[in-house]
């Protein structure tokens, strides 16, 4: 009997649903599934920890708060990802797009033991890249974070912007088109 | 003769999203072609350090639960405030009412209880005095206006004590004017007879109380 509810609760912890945001218990498994993914999106377009915290958590009240049924959690996602892109987005314009200095430990990456010099490289092509991203058109940054951030394919992406899959490819496409030049013209080192 | 695939196909490539029968083509393509291939290696090593970037930013499972303890108290907060905020329409209605009402008594009453007491101020009031022709002969009364004139054709009777105003010339004059007030005030008085009483119909007759001139003497 035990085994047969716990079944019935991993069960719905994979693809069935549906998932209502007014539910405690799916309230919680959308949180543990999306919390990342919404943050880092957010952080990436407003550059603040905190305020990425706050906007990740005003799109899951959103949810909440409207009650959302989702059949799966993958709907969930992508309607949490369009909300908290949206929102940064706003956030962004809205304070004028000044750049707030964030933390650099977040940016490092010290996995792997190598010599002074090509870390040091590493490390000045990582914040030129970082900061190319920065420069880009919002459409174009933005789907380049969703691409890279979010870790969405162009189907995902698509659902999320509402447009079409050739659509995508070709704005990913420019994207690192736009990136590639603005670090030429800085003459990065690429390792 | 080999032509290269559009730079495009590439970052599709990298994605992973190309069609199975084109993946060898490319990849094949790739290691004949160095110009490509050096597009690519560029494309590929930008979206590896924006995955680094990307598994940099993590929670760990204490941050993840704090976060959460944060979260549902903003939900608490919510739950909490929710009909409140329903109410909206009727807490702003609350708040407008004693505003209108306010901006009424300014607006209107207030200046229309003004308006009130300057005319209760200057309704004119009968008066009914008695006049002797000694007081304008003794020069007791300050007269001007149609008065001057009026006395110039008033006829005197011997002793030039008592004064006799034709009844039809004098129906304006300005008497009680203070000699110091410019402004001339319009007083009127009627003389039905030069013994009988006169009425007097003006608003200004107030001013009799700070005329300096002259005394009037009942």
């Amino acid at each position: 009997m035990l085994s047969t509810m716990n079944d019935s609760i991993l069960k719905k912890t994979k693809e069935t649903g549906p998932y209502r945001g007014d539910s405690q218990t799916d309230f919680k498994l959308i949180y543990d599934e999306t919390m990342t993914l919404l943050f880092r999106i957010a952080y990436k377009v407003v550059n603040d920890e905190e305020i990425a915290e706050d906007m990740a958590h005003d799109s899951l009240l959103k949810l909440h708060e409207k009650a959302m049924v989702f059949p799966t959690i993958d709907d969930a996602k992508y309607w949490l990802i369009r909300v908290v892109k949206n929102a940064s987005l706003n956030y962004v314009k809205r304070r004028g797009r000044q750049k707030i200095a964030y933390d650099k430990a977040l940016r490092e990456d010290t996995r792997k033991t190598e010599s002074g010099e090509t870390v040091l490289l590493k490390k000045e092509t990582k914040e030129a890249v970082l900061e190319a991203l920065d420069q880009l058109p919002e459409k174009l940054r933005a789907i380049l974070i969703l691409r890279e951030y979010a870790e969405l394919n162009y189907k995902e992406i698509g659902r999320v912007l509402g447009i079409t899959e050739g659509n995508v490819k070709v704005r990913v496409f420019r994207a690192r088109e736009r990136l590639s030049k603005i670090l030429g013209e800085d003459d990065v080192y690429m390792p | 003769m080999s032509t290269c695939p559009n730079s495009d196909g590439y970052s599709i490539y990298l994605d992973g999203e190309i069609p199975k029968q084109y993946e060898t083509e490319y990849r094949q393509h790739l290691d004949d072609c160095i110009a490509c291939k050096k597009n690519y290696e560029n494309m590929q090593s930008i979206t590896r350090i924006l995955h680094e970037d990307a598994e940099a930013i993590q929670f760990t499972k204490a941050e993840l639960d704090e976060s959460f303890i944060k979260l549902q108290r903003l939900v608490q907060f919510q739950e909490n405030t929710k009909y409140t905020k329903r109410n909206d329409g009727m807490r702003t209605l609350k708040h407008a009412l004693p505003a209108i009402a306010a901006a009424l008594i300014i607006g209107i009453f207030i200046p229309l209880k003004f308006k009130q007491a300057e005319s209760d101020a200057f309704t004119p009031t009968l008066h009914t005095i008695n006049p002797t022709s000694r007081l304008i002969a003794t020069k007791g009364i300050v007269a001007e206006g149609s008065l001057s004139e009026a006395l110039q054709t008033a006829s005197y009777t011997a002793n030039k004590s008592t004064l006799e105003f034709n009844q039809n010339l004098v129906n304006s004059v300005d008497i009680f004017r203070p000699a110091t007030l410019n402004e001339p005030s319009n007083i009127q008085i009627k003389i039905f007879d030069k013994t009988d009483s006169f009425q007097k119909t003006n608003s200004d007759f107030y001013q009799t109380s700070y005329y300096t001139k002259g005394r009037f003497l009942p």
